[in-house]
């Protein structure tokens, strides 16, 4: 196979949010080589690398799982998963290797599943952080040995060359911790010999799905043929067609910089890149040149940020509304006391405490621009989190209780505010914040990474 | 005569995170002519967009992008995405003060 001159893979922007079948089975009648799905995203926040809930439920992984593992067994070509259940973290990897063991099972022949692990021990990052191979990206938040103790988990983002590792061992499905969206793409366009600055715009574009074409429906298959000198891509549904716009603006998508892009081992420069239509469903894309580079991992962690309890409610009492500042600072003074009875000296900082006014600023907070408030009514989202689960709920009845019956200084007495549930306070559990933007140095690409091999079905 | 805004000259408006520390906004416009006319006018800039959002000129990256026909305004997030005080966790909707820019 090193020598073709040709390979062309399906490309699914983020398993478990479907596409349509019809599609996958137009993309397979292509005979790819090989399909390619991204489960993960980072857009959720921290909870899924923190193990509060994966990205979605068990049917909706099963479904387009199911579907992927069919269609490639049938064609005998490979099926790489990055980011297993949106995080990557192993539980993930696990979890999605369940799912395709009961698949397998159904399929009729046997099939080697490699898992690739992603998460790294503190001990591990410590030790690179102390030997001066741990470094921060932009904009990157302060890190050291405290913050990597501290943080419920850790795992480094894989590229190309462990899906590469991962099939040398004969996988017929792998299924991948963190990875970067491009590299499961790439992977084996860089194995077969393909021009690396190709290999990696393609994974770029491949990304999303059919997000590279238009207009926007449902997330969709994608097709992608590499040729040596540049490559096509096409969406499978009829109703979408991909023009050199909506291409283009995927090199932009979810990226501070679209002009150069870095990945583990490869530093691929997209400035003379060009799209041109070859249909008015498809479009021709070269130009893109990859180089080599010393080989990084870069880090995502999590660690708890507290236990968080919230509670909402509406105004409509302008009296309340053309002071909202004064009102909230009225009332704070209540609070104080109350969580010092509760909570001993110094109560009101044990937690933190939110509060959003939507109709005013409750989208933009510091950063909106417009500072005076308009309208007849405004809704409040009030958040309290504290350190323990205890502290967070006698701190949010406090507080609570002090907007509930709200004082104002507009009235001799108050008013009660409008909350709109008989449950008015909702416990949100614990809490998480990203704590890591850095990359490590590393040896080898396999060093931070574990790769199982197992055989489903029969 | 009313002033117009950037909203006038955009078809198309995409804001998300760029990991969870960064936020960016892609903003796409109808053709080439508005395209390089709104490159030079220089009403998106990085300190132009720095007023509006109370940062440094030095923390604004601004990229034209000619092969999709759009400006990429990138920016720090206030907090990491879905950190306690988070308002937009996927930043989804912190581009709206850029469309009220006056274009003169």
């Amino acid at each position: 196979m090193a020598d073709s001159n040709s390979l062309s893979f399906l490309c699914i922007g983020s398993l478990g949010t479907g596409f349509l079948e019809s599609s996958l089975e137009r993309g397979l009648a292509l005979d790819p080589d090989f399909i390619g799905a991204d489960a993960g995203s980072v857009d959720g926040g921290p909870n899924a690398l923190a193990g509060v809930a994966p990205g979605w439920p068990d049917a909706a992984y099963r479904r387009d799982l199911d579907l992927l593992m069919r269609g490639a067994a049938r064609k005998g070509i490979p099926l790489l998963i990055g980011s297993s259940a949106t995080s990557g973290r192993d539980w993930g990897v696990d979890w999605f290797a369940g799912m395709a063991r009961d698949i397998g099972s159904t399929i009729g022949r046997k099939l080697k599943v490699a898992k690739i692990y992603s998460e790294l021990s503190a001990d591990y990052v410590a030790d690179k952080l102390r030997a001066g191979r741990l470094h921060p990206l932009y904009p990157a938040p302060h890190y050291d040995e405290d913050v990597i103790r501290r943080s419920v988990r850790i795992v480094g983002v894989m590229g190309a060359e462990q899906f590469q590792a991962a099939l040398d061992l004969g996988a017929d499905v792998v299924l991948g911790g963190r990875a970067t969206d491009t590299g499961i793409f790439a992977a084996i366009p860089l194995a077969r010999g393909f021009d690396p600055g190709l290999a990696w715009h393609a994974g770029k574009i491949a990304e999303c799905g059919s997000s590279a074409a238009e207009p926007r429906r449902r997330l969709d298959v994608l097709h992608i043929a590499m040729e040596r000198d540049s490559f096509v891509v096409q969406p499978l549904a009829d109703d979408i067609r991909c023009t050199p716009f909506s291409v283009a603006s995927l090199q932009l998508h979810e990226v501070a910089d679209p002009f150069t892009m870095v990945e583990p081992g490869w530093t691929t420069d997209l400035r003379n890149v060009r799209y041109d239509a070859v249909s008015d469903r498809a479009v021709r894309v070269s130009g893109a040149t990859s180089v080599r580079t010393p080989y990084t991992v870069k880090l995502e962690g999590v660690e708890r940020a507290g236990f968080q309890r919230m509670f909402m409610f509406g105004i409509r009492d302008e009296t309340f509304l053309k002071n909202i500042d004064g009102w909230m600072a009225f009332i704070d003074g209540d609070i104080t006391t109350r969580c010092e009875e509760l909570l001993g000296p110094g109560g009101r900082d044990l937690v933190q405490v939110h509060m959003r006014v939507y109709g005013r600023d409750g989208v933009m907070g510091p950063r909106e621009p417009i500072k005076q408030f308009e309208g007849h009514e405004a809704f409040f989202v009030v958040d309290v989190t504290g350190p323990d689960p205890q502290t967070t709920e006698t701190a949010t009845s406090v507080i609570w209780y002090a907007f509930m019956h709200a004082k104002s200084p507009g009235w001799r007495g108050g008013a009660t505010v409008a909350w709109p549930f008989s449950k008015a306070v909702f416990d949100n559990g614990e809490v998480f914040q990203f704590n890591a933007h850095h990359v490590i140095d590393v040896d080898d690409p396999m060093e931070p990474f574990r790769i199982e091999l197992e055989e489903v079905g029969q | 005569m009313t002033t117009r805004i950037v909203r006038d000259v955009l078809v198309s408006v995409r804001s998300k995170n760029a990991g969870p520390f960064t936020v960016s906004f892609d903003l796409f416009f109808p053709d080439n002519e508005t395209f390089h006319d709104m490159q030079q006018r220089g009403v998106i800039t990085p300190e132009s967009v720095a007023a509006l959002y109370g940062l440094a000129p030095d923390d604004v990256r601004v990229h034209w992008f000619e092969p999709a026909l759009a400006v990429k305004v990138a920016v720090p997030r206030l907090v990491p995405g879905g950190a306690p005080g988070d308002t937009d966790v996927a930043g989804g909707q912190q581009y709206a003060p850029l469309l009220s820019l006056p274009l003169d």
